[in-house]
């Protein structure tokens, strides 16, 4: 046994990428990722900037009850949720994983995107009016380019959590194995050897999983991190 | 350019609270006006309803003659400077200044001629390319004047604009917005809660006090005429001197006021106007400049003598703030720096009281 390997066998990758169908359950997994995580942007960054800067009645009684939709553990809405989607027939469908994932990830990013929104100058939309703004303009142009850092933040945790879900994908690819991502994937890799699990393969599978997340969370490191700091300020 | 006329306006945010309360005003074509009073007054609400930035809650705004009520800002053809700049931080100075004209949708080679006729106005030329961080306050104070003049608009509204800068660059901006509104005969409602900064720019001055106007009038009438004790103390630094007491009749139908320690004849000139009040309690004013040296004021014209304590001294170089006390009241003086009194002295000074001023002590409004 060694740390670092004294011959790299780079041959197992291409391998559970073929063989191993990992590269059927990458995609899937980028599919579903890379749309969850637009889509939770965008309406998550629109809903945030309706409630932090504009005035409107109900404001705050609805950002309080998002809020306390957080205290419901994601396990126990999963029956309900896997009903709603099979009568919406959403089940067996990435557009379904994508649907359920949306939604599951907007409240807290409507949290922290608001907060970090509060912390912008007011008189910054007032400029914008006067120079010329519509309601969507002034989210456009002014207030979501300075929203970089906490979007980044918000992709990252998007990404995460989209990325490494099992409990939702395995839920809705139970009938057609050929939508599973990539952590159903590697738990069905690894039960499908009864006795003899092909730990090479699995590793590889498993170092082929956290590649676009260690690559994601590096390009958006210095975003993340002020992010954090200022969507932990202002509330 | 244009006329703005306010008529009846008032504003009541949530809570009923009055931040505005009735006031009416106009500002003429080309005019320069300011606006001031203390923190509260509702004067940055007034301009804000103005630009359309607050909804009214009664009243009436006209822009050129035209009801503006109802009109969202973008199409009330007004351009506003705030107190903190309001820059957009990710854009470029010039990207600052051409938004507004590209939402607008004018051409490109429109927008590049105006911000560089705006920058080279303001001198701004070389900081184009840079973003709002790399600018020093005096910088962005210019790009954000800047981003108001490439509209070429109807009425610039200026809000606080020089607060957040150091007592020097405030000066040179001051001349610098005197010497652009001369240039652009644009009229001009600016805010401001500096006394000098209103006086060395308006043409004509309103002055605001919990949400209603006190006085609306050229600064030097202002200065000589207050209408009530709120302007007369409002305006002027250091502020004038208010001493409480009585008038009073002597034997050859001349007037006196005292207020217990010193006594102080009235030219005969006031008594007429100040008749109605003999026997009663009333608010004599004096400017701190109008209490003299007795080396320069005795035996002038209807001065007369006091007698004071010397508290405080305040050397300003050119003259001398004394703080004094007459035994019944505290009074400052603005001296000019010859003699110097030492603190404690007891100093004779003359009142010159051609130049006093009388208010009702109920509703505190002028007499003379």
């Amino acid at each position: 046994m060694a740390l670092v390997p004294e011959v790299f066998h780079w041959g197992n990758y291409l391998e559970a990428w073929t063989k191993g169908n990992f590269g059927t359950y990458f995609k899937n997994s980028l599919i579903i990722t890379v749309a969850a995580l637009l889509l939770v942007l965008w309406t998550t960054s629109m809903t945030a900037f309706a409630v932090a800067r504009t005035d409107f009645p109900g404001r705050r009684p609805i950002l309080y009850a998002l809020v306390t939709t957080l205290f419901i553990p994601a396990e126990a809405t999963l029956v309900p949720v896997f009903h709603i989607a099979k009568g919406l027939h959403l089940l067996n469908s990435l557009a379904g994983i994508i649907v359920v994932s949306v939604a599951g990830g907007q409240v807290v990013s409507i949290y922290l995107i608001q907060a970090y929104l509060r912390t912008i100058p007011p008189d910054l939309d007032d400029a914008a009016k006067i120079d010329g703004c519509n309601l969507f303009q002034r989210y456009w142009y002014v207030i979501l380019p300075l929203a970089k850092p906490v979007l980044a933040t918000v992709a990252i945790l998007t990404f995460m959590g989209t990325w490494n879900a099992y409990m939702l994908p395995l839920a809705f690819t139970m009938a057609r194995p050929e939508l599973r991502t990539l952590p159903v994937g590697l738990v069905a890799f690894q039960s499908g050897f009864a006795f003899s699990v092909n730990w090479p393969l699995l590793c590889a599978g498993a170092a082929i999983s956290i590649v676009p997340v260690i690559a994601l969370y590096v390009f958006l490191q210095r975003y993340f991190v002020s992010g954090i700091a200022t969507a932990g300020l202002k509330g | 350019m244009a006329d703005v006329v306010l008529r009846n306006v008032t504003k009541i945010f949530e809570r009923d609270v009055v931040a505005v309360d009735n006031i009416s005003f106009e500002v003429k074509d080309k005019e320069f006006v300011v606006l001031v009073g203390p923190s509260g007054c509702g004067k940055s609400t007034t301009l804000r309803l103005i630009a359309g930035l607050e909804q009214l809650t009664e009243g009436e705004i006209y822009i050129d003659g035209r009801l503006m009520n109802d009109i969202p800002p973008k199409d009330r053809d007004i351009a506003m400077v705030f107190q903190n700049y309001a820059l957009y931080p990710h854009m470029t100075v010039y990207q600052n200044m051409a938004f507004g004209l590209k939402l607008r949708k004018y051409p490109k080679r429109e927008i590049e001629r105006r911000v560089h006729e705006a920058a080279e106005i303001l001198d701004i030329g070389d900081l184009l390319s840079r973003k709002p961080k790399a600018l020093s306050g005096g910088e962005k104070q210019r790009v954000a004047v800047g981003r108001a003049i490439v509209r070429k608009p109807k009425v610039f509204l200026f809000d606080e604009p020089l607060s957040n800068l150091d007592a020097k660059l405030r000066v040179q901006m001051r001349a610098e917005i005197c010497k652009l509104h001369s240039r652009l005969e644009a009229t001009t409602i600016y805010v401001t809660h500096d006394q000098v900064e209103a006086m060395t720019m308006g043409q004509r001055i309103v002055v605001m006090r919990d949400g209603v106007v006190q006085q609306i009038d050229s600064p030097l009438n202002l200065y000589n005429r207050p209408a009530n004790m709120f302007t007369a103390g409002f305006i002027g630094s250091p502020t004038m001197n208010f001493i409480q007491g009585t008038l009073s009749k002597n034997r050859g139908g001349s007037l006196s006021f005292s207020d217990g320690v010193i006594k102080l004849d009235i030219p005969q000139r006031y008594n007429g106007r100040l008749q109605g009040y003999v026997g009663r309690e009333l608010i004599l004013g004096i400017r701190p400049e109008d209490i003299l040296n007795p080396e320069f004021g005795e035996g002038a014209p209807d001065t007369v003598t006091i007698w004071a304590k010397v508290e405080v001294i305040e050397p300003m170089g050119n003259e001398t703030f004394l703080h004094l006390n007459t035994g019944s009241t505290s009074l400052v003086a603005r001296l000019a720096t010859t003699k110097m009194p030492r603190l404690e002295e007891e100093m004779k000074l003359m009142v010159d009281m051609r130049k006093c001023h009388f208010f009702d002590k109920d509703t505190e409004a002028a007499l003379l």
